[in-house]
């Protein structure tokens, strides 16, 4: 069993033994098998001495309970690191920034503490999973959808804190911002409560995000002042029907009236979330010799193959949400729209999905359009040692999205090995307002050249890309130091500010230390 | 130290309590479960994988076996929210499988939350037309009966279905590469052919020991 940094022996087994007396035998765990479980399955650094590695686990049930155990990892300056459901996977599972951290598993704490569907909110505790609140609302007939990422084992208030997105209508992709009102225990074991929570009886808590005064609650989110114990989120009115439309367009350069378009009709709330593909994606092969061209494939060239081919150059599905009427004309008006100012542009609609759905269509329909949980993404054939995300927001033009193709692909062949972005890459569309160039680097459990490498080309990627004034919005542990350099305005003043409030509200730096780079006074120095 | 399935359990009793569905009729799930002999892990169910032959072969010998079975295509959705978490909140039944890795990578971790294990793994697959390999750890009398029967032929999968509803409940573990030959007639389709990247991989989860 590992010891939590700067403690020592004596002190550990007391606080051990505090531990057990706040949550119970049950709830304490310093097995190396039971600790093992806590690893980043993704790892970038997987058996390697950096590899973070947590050195007990506590699982509370209770806000009380969370409360004792931040009050003695305080009074014994023990490392903590909270989870929700610990499934942050490709960036950094559930293993904490410092080795050595005290995991605390919100698991158990997983009461659907209320979901309304006449106004349309729901709050959780951090171990209930998507899966969880899903399940309550069918079994409920609750008139109302959750937006959930691509796997459905996490906890949408772990996936919120790490600013976690989903695929169906506008903001509620964006997790963190459909959030509203949360519970937090601070390093002190202080309980507060955010925007109208902190009215005593307040019968708006999640549904008014402000309450009164500044609001904090952004400090949690990729944070480290507290521990978030429950959350509010606004949901979305479960729609009548759903649509989708695939509009196709010819050439290289529609892209950019292609996407101004999408974005006035995404921002207007006429479509959720917009998907973006090439059909000349599937046919690299043959477009080989034109793809080794210095400074990249003339667009003329690939305008030709993709007309000789049939193919466009370009695809967006666009997806409607609402009674089968308003669906209707928001179709009617994109197509007028798209075919007014990009000749060429081809649909095709896809089937109208009345709610509920028969099982046919459920089996069919992309589950995460329809708020549906699901674990997909795990099923290819493929077995894999996972990877590491690299997540950089770019602008949402097709300007954009060239000069970020350009900038990454002049990367991998500088570095040489297999390039992840082509030609024919497009970016992610979770965020309401911004793209990111999603790519997944290789991790391997048994060549750690593949990590290194992947490690080399990340921190050279990241600084790259800010360069270009793209940042990431989210990184695993190893990378959160290098990211967080990144934004680096005004000699870091950001940073520094974080530090200030760091040092101010967890004054022992017990709380997630390096969480975002932002690292406790004692440790500054020494950054991992 | 009390294990983490028993902290998890705990916990678990305090969840919401949901109403227990049937296994959809297209997961294609049989009705019977094993009874296991002492000694065995008694099977809920095996998982199988339709994409493949091999995983199809298993899953018909399993059933011959009289051990249920739940047909995927690879997504583990549906068993894990209409029957498995159910039924794991109720108790850490033991279940098996050849599948993608996937599957098990999904099914290892929520078996963690509910105090469960993978005790046997298996990866498979074949390098060409007549020759297979394949590398299993797990109880040692389990591995043991492995390497005495050997996994040749083409009726490889079904002997790996057979393992896997008799793994060993015990403490000691080994592991053992073995390779199977396909011999003459046996020979196999190109489509039946399995990659190094589409491995299939057998597996038990069961409760953790004490
Ligand atoms: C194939 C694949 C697809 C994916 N697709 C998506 C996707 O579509 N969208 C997406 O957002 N992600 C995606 N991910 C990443 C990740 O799996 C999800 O974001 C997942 O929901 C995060 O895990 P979790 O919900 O268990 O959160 P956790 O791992 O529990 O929490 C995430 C982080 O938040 C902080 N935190 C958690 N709980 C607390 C708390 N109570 N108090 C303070 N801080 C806390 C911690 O820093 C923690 O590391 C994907 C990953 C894979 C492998």
């Amino acid at each position: 069993m590992a010891i939590p940094p700067g403690v020592s022996n004596r002190d550990w087994q007391t606080a051990l033994q505090q531990f057990v007396q706040a949550v119970g035998e049950s709830g304490v765990f310093t097995s190396d098998e039971d600790i093992g479980l806590y690893r980043d399955a993704y790892s970038p650094l997987w058996e390697e001495p950096e590899e973070r590695l947590a050195s007990a686990a506590i699982a509370p049930t209770t806000t009380e309970q969370v409360s004792e155990v931040v009050r003695v990892a305080n009074r014994f300056r023990i490392p903590i690191f909270p989870i929700a459901t610990g499934r942050n996977l490709g960036y950094g599972g559930s293993a904490p920034n410092l080795s050595g951290s005290v995991v605390v598993d919100l698991k158990r704490m997983n009461r659907v503490i209320e979901v309304d569907d006449r106004r349309h909110f729901a709050i959780v505790e951090p171990g209930v999973s998507y899966f969880d609140l899903y399940r309550h609302i069918q079994d409920r007939g609750l008139k109302v959808w959750i937006d959930c990422p691509d796997p459905g084992w996490g906890s949408p208030l772990g996936n919120a804190l790490d600013h976690g997105v989903g695929y169906t209508f506008g903001a509620y992709r964006d997790h963190f911002h459909s959030h509203c009102g949360l519970e937090a225990v601070l390093p002190n074991g202080d309980v507060i409560r955010t925007g109208m929570g902190a009215l005593p009886g307040a019968k708006t808590w999640a549904e008014y995000r402000y309450g009164f005064g500044p609001t904090v609650d952004g400090l949690f989110a990729q944070g480290n002042v507290g521990i978030v114990t429950k959350m509010g989120f606004h949901l979305l009115p479960a729609p009548e029907a759903y649509q989708t439309s695939v509009v196709t367009v010819p050439r290289r350069n529609d892209i950019v009236p292609l996407i101004g378009l999408v974005n006035e009709l995404e921002h207007a709330g006429l479509i959720g979330q917009p998907g973006y593909g090439s059909p000349l994606a599937a046919r690299r092969a043959d477009l080989e010799e034109l793809l080794k061209r210095p400074g990249g494939p003339p667009a003329e060239d690939l305008d030709r193959f993709a007309q000789e081919q049939k193919l466009g150059s370009w695809t967006c599905r666009l997806q409607f949400y609402g009674a089968p009427a308003v669906i209707a004309a928001h179709i009617a008006y994109a197509k007028d729209r798209f075919t007014r100012d990009i000749p060429g542009a081809t649909f095709e609609d896809g089937e109208l999905l009345r709610f509920p759905l028969t099982q046919e269509q459920l089996d069919s329909v992309r589950k995460v359009a329809v708020g549906i949980p699901n674990l997909a993404a795990f099923g290819g054939r493929r077995g894999s040692d996972g990877h590491l995300w690299f997540a950089p927001v770019i602008p949402k033009t097709g300007e954009a999205v060239l000069e970020a193709q350009r900038v990454f692909m002049d990367v991998f062949a500088r570095r040489g090995g297999p390039a992840l972005i082509s030609p024919f890459s497009m970016p992610a569309t979770w965020m309401y307002r911004a793209f990111v160039f999603l790519m997944g680097f290789p991790i391997s459990r048994s060549d750690v050249t593949v990590n290194q490498r992947t490690r080399e080309t990340m921190r050279e990627i990241i600084k790259v890309a800010a360069e270009h004034g793209w940042g990431e919005y989210r990184a695993a542990p190893a990378f959160q130091d290098d990211v967080m350099a990144a934004y680096s305005y005004n000699n870091s003043a950001l940073l520094r500010l974080h530090e200030t409030i760091k040092d101010a509200i967890d004054p022992n730096g017990i709380m997630a230390a390096g969480r975002s780079g932002i690292w406790p006074r004692h440790l500054r120095g020494r950054r991992a | 130290m009390p294990s983490r399935r028993e902290f998890l359990q705990a916990g678990l009793a305090a969840s919401v309590v949901s109403v227990v569905m049937p296994i959809r009729e297209a997961a294609g799930a049989s009705p019977r479960s094993a009874a296991a002999p002492p000694g065995r892990h008694p099977l809920h169910c095996v998982v199988c994988d339709m994409r493949s032959p091999w995983s199809t072969d298993f899953a018909r010998e399993a059933e011959r076996l009289g051990i249920k079975v739940v047909r995927t295509n690879g997504d583990i959705t549906d068993f894990w929210f209409h029957d498995l978490s159910l039924r794991w909140k109720e108790a850490p039944v033991a279940i098996g499988g050849l599948t993608a890795p996937g599957a098990l990578f999904c099914l290892e971790r929520l078996g963690w939350d509910h105090g469960l294990r993978v005790v046997f793994r298996g990866t498979h697959r074949l390098v060409d037309t007549s020759r297979a390999e394949h590398a299993m750890s797990g109880p040692s009398s389990t591995i043991a009966a492995a390497q005495r029967r050997g996994l040749g032929g083409a009726e490889w999968a079904c002997h790996v279905a057979r393992l896997v509803s008799s793994c060993a409940v015990e403490r000691e573990t080994s592991s053992a590469p073995l390779r199977g030959v396909l011999a003459g007639s046996e020979a196999v389709e190109h489509d039946r052919l399995i990659s190094e990247e589409d491995a299939l991989t057998s597996w038990v989860i069961a409760p953790k020991r004490a």
